[in-house]
């Protein structure tokens, strides 16, 4: 029987997940929308928020599949294939029911929703779950937690590209200049962050 | 509308079930491949579920979308089928190519080196970068419940467990399959041959409703140790 | 079909103007994640040829099958399928260079490049364009990860070591060490760890953006 509750330490994850293991700067995980939608912070912050949701559905969802179907059939060389089938679901049926419901929602979240297959964050979550073989609530603790992060990193770099533009620094508007902005921040959680140890 | 959508299934069901029955009576068809091949199919006609029924193939003649589902299923059962097959033919390899393992038993050292016996070597020696032998690398296979159970250790100088992997099995998933988690094997390590005894006597507890499973596993280890220390002595 | 000079600039489109990292920006998890040394990068850009080759010859193959509701549902079917080859080939016949790139090698299932040159030219071309396509993409993306990858190893390490995949002579498959060069600087671990690999890319990424603009300003 699978562990469903934490075996390890959540807080370790939590702080995995937002700090020292972040997505975007020390795992390269997600950076095609890092790149892309960092220029102004009102679409950072919806990416973010519809990142971190279907980090943490995805891990809910995957986790039952691959410790209750794939594990006990030795199916485990499937597990990429299904994973990206079920993320790819999800996001397809949330999208058709938020725009049918919740309009609202929609216009400032769905939007991002599709980009959302394609982000390398969350199929990499779940595969990293799989991977260290997480307990269940270990699980969804560390896809919300890596969701968390990559919006932390989100924030903070448009914030500081944003404020750059207004004061007429062009190169942060290309991607160079998203790159460098990476680049130091990356020095931060690296060297700085990286001393937290448990 | 909520009839429409039942015929839809009721035919959906209908194409899997027959495409089913026709992998089952092709010969050469494993367990594996058969599963594999069941979940992937399952798994990618929740796409067309959420998508096609609700959305593109409303007011339509059935007939489109029996099409487009059976395309669907047909790709989903040749992928999973060509990668049950890749999966089968590269476990073959590693079994018979057993010492390309030894590197992920015991990602410390950096050389091995065989020792004893004929045809297989009883061990490996495990050095170090230095060169200084670091400790003992080892295959044994043991009879299970359902069949072979193949199993790769590490052991330090002092023979104390370090590593212990299953590298195959066939026991019963669910049961016997449970040698491979981490709960159990976790068990194995740090202790020597005297407590590699299923508790009362040593320290192992047998996984629930798997007792020989379990007792296959820990008299395989014993017996292996004690083989290394008789030849390295 | 058959039309030469045209399968020719389709095929080297892929390594400058179309260059899938520094001109379509795409891909940049792995090219950032990976290349820690020369030999990743070499590695991981050969895992991703035999994927888009793969995916771009069945995608096309398939293209008048292909229903255009559930397009993208059967490439990601296709291209999850490949990648799940090359990983568990890549695990029973090159074990080092299974464990070097990790999670990376699944993760080619989600790089941009992959599903957008199937959205984009796969599903719309004959079988012979696809490959083309194909393989210059491939080309241009292996040279941007040896590139960066060699940078990387340079500066963090002090040397480079080049290889090729080769027979060795064991028999089997694996990489084959042509030349180490060593430079006489004080290695930088920071260029191996994360920042390192922003900078690399940060600053290739305008050397070849100022160069495109000094070579059309010379030819306008």
């Amino acid at each position: 029987m699978p562990a469903l509750l934490p075996t390890e330490n959540l807080l370790e994850l939590l702080i995995a997940g937002i700090f020292t293991k972040n997505f975007l700067l020390v795992m390269f995980l997600g950076l095609c929308s890092f790149l892309g939608l960092t220029k102004d912070m009102s679409s950072s912050i919806g990416m973010s928020m519809a990142v971190t949701f279907v980090m943490g559905m995805a891990s809910i969802i995957t986790w039952p599949i691959f410790h209750f179907i794939l594990v006990p059939f030795g199916l485990e060389f499937l597990q990429t294939i299904c994973f990206i089938l079920l993320i790819a679901s999800f996001v397809q049926l949330v999208e058709f029911i938020i725009r049918k419901h919740q309009p609202a929602l929609y216009r400032s979240l769905g939007i991002y929703l599709p980009l959302i297959t394609t982000n390398c964050a969350v199929l990499g979550v779940v595969l990293l779950n799989a991977q260290q073989n997480y307990s269940y609530v270990g699980s969804v603790v560390y896809g919300i937690s890596g969701g968390l992060g990559f919006g932390l990193v989100m924030l903070l770099a448009s914030g500081i590209r944003e404020k750059l533009l207004q004061r007429g620094v062009d190169m942060f508007g290309g991607f160079t200049g998203a790159f460098l902005v990476a680049a130091l921040l990356s020095l931060i959680f690296v060297n700085y962050f990286g001393v937290i140890q448990f | 509308m909520v009839k429409e959508e039942l015929k839809y299934v009721a035919l959906l069901l209908g194409i899997i079930g027959a495409l089913f029955v026709l992998i089952l009576i092709l010969p050469m068809v494993t367990v594996t491949t058969i599963l594999g091949v069941g979940l992937v199919v399952l798994i990618l006609e929740i796409l067309p579920f959420s998508y096609i029924i609700y959305k593109e193939h409303k007011g339509e003649p059935l007939v489109n979308a029996i099409g487009t589902v059976a395309r669907l299923t047909l790709i989903a059962m040749v992928a999973a089928g060509a990668l049950s097959t890749t999966y089968e033919t590269t476990q073959a390899y590693m079994a018979a190519n057993l010492e390309m393992v030894l590197p992920r038993i015991m990602p410390d050292a950096a050389t091995f080196t065989p020792v004893g016996g004929e045809e297989e070597p009883v061990y490996y020696e495990a050095y170090d970068d230095a060169g200084n032998l670091v400790g003992y690398v080892f295959f044994v296979e043991k009879q299970g419940s359902q069949g072979l159970i193949l199993l790769a250790g590490a052991i330090d100088l002092d023979y104390n467990v370090l590593v212990i992997t299953v590298v195959r099995h066939s026991e019963t998933a669910g049961l016997g399959a449970k040698i491979k988690e981490t709960a159990f094997r976790d068990q194995f390590l740090g202790l020597s041959v005297a407590d590699l005894h299923l508790s009362p006597e040593g320290k192992i507890d047998a996984i629930t409703g798997a007792t020989i499973s379990s007792q296959a596993v820990v008299d395989a280890m014993r017996t292996k140790i004690g083989e290394i220390q008789t030849e390295v002595a | 079909m058959t039309d030469r000079p045209s399968l020719l600039s389709e095929f080297t489109k892929g390594i400058i103007k179309n260059n899938p990292v520094f001109c379509l920006v795409l891909g940049i998890c792995p090219t950032l994640a990976v290349t820690t040394s020369f030999e990743n990068g070499l590695g991981m850009g050969l895992a991703f040829t035999f994927v888009l080759l793969g995916s771009n010859l069945f995608i096309s193959l398939l293209r008048n099958q292909t229903p255009s509701i559930v397009r993208l549902p059967i490439f990601i079917v296709i291209i999850a399928t490949f990648v799940t080859i090359i990983d568990i080939v890549l695990q029973a016949y090159l074990p080092p260079l299974y464990e070097a790139l990790g999670i990376f090698v699944p993760l080619i299932v989600v790089n941009c490049i992959v599903i957008g040159r199937a959205e984009a030219y796969a599903s719309k071309n004959p079988v012979l364009p696809s490959i083309t396509d194909a393989l210059g993409i491939s080309v241009g993306y292996i040279l941007v990860l040896m590139l960066i990858g060699g940078i990387r190893e340079l500066l963090g390490t002090g040397k480079i070591t080049f290889v090729m995949l080769w027979l060795l002579e064991n028999g089997q498959i694996g990489f084959l060490e042509l030349a180490t060069l060593h430079i006489p600087i004080e290695p930088a671990t920071v260029m191996i760890l994360s920042p390192g690999a922003f900078f690399t890319i940060g600053s290739l990424m305008f050397m070849f953006k100022f160069m495109g603009k000094k070579m059309s300003e010379r030819r306008g």
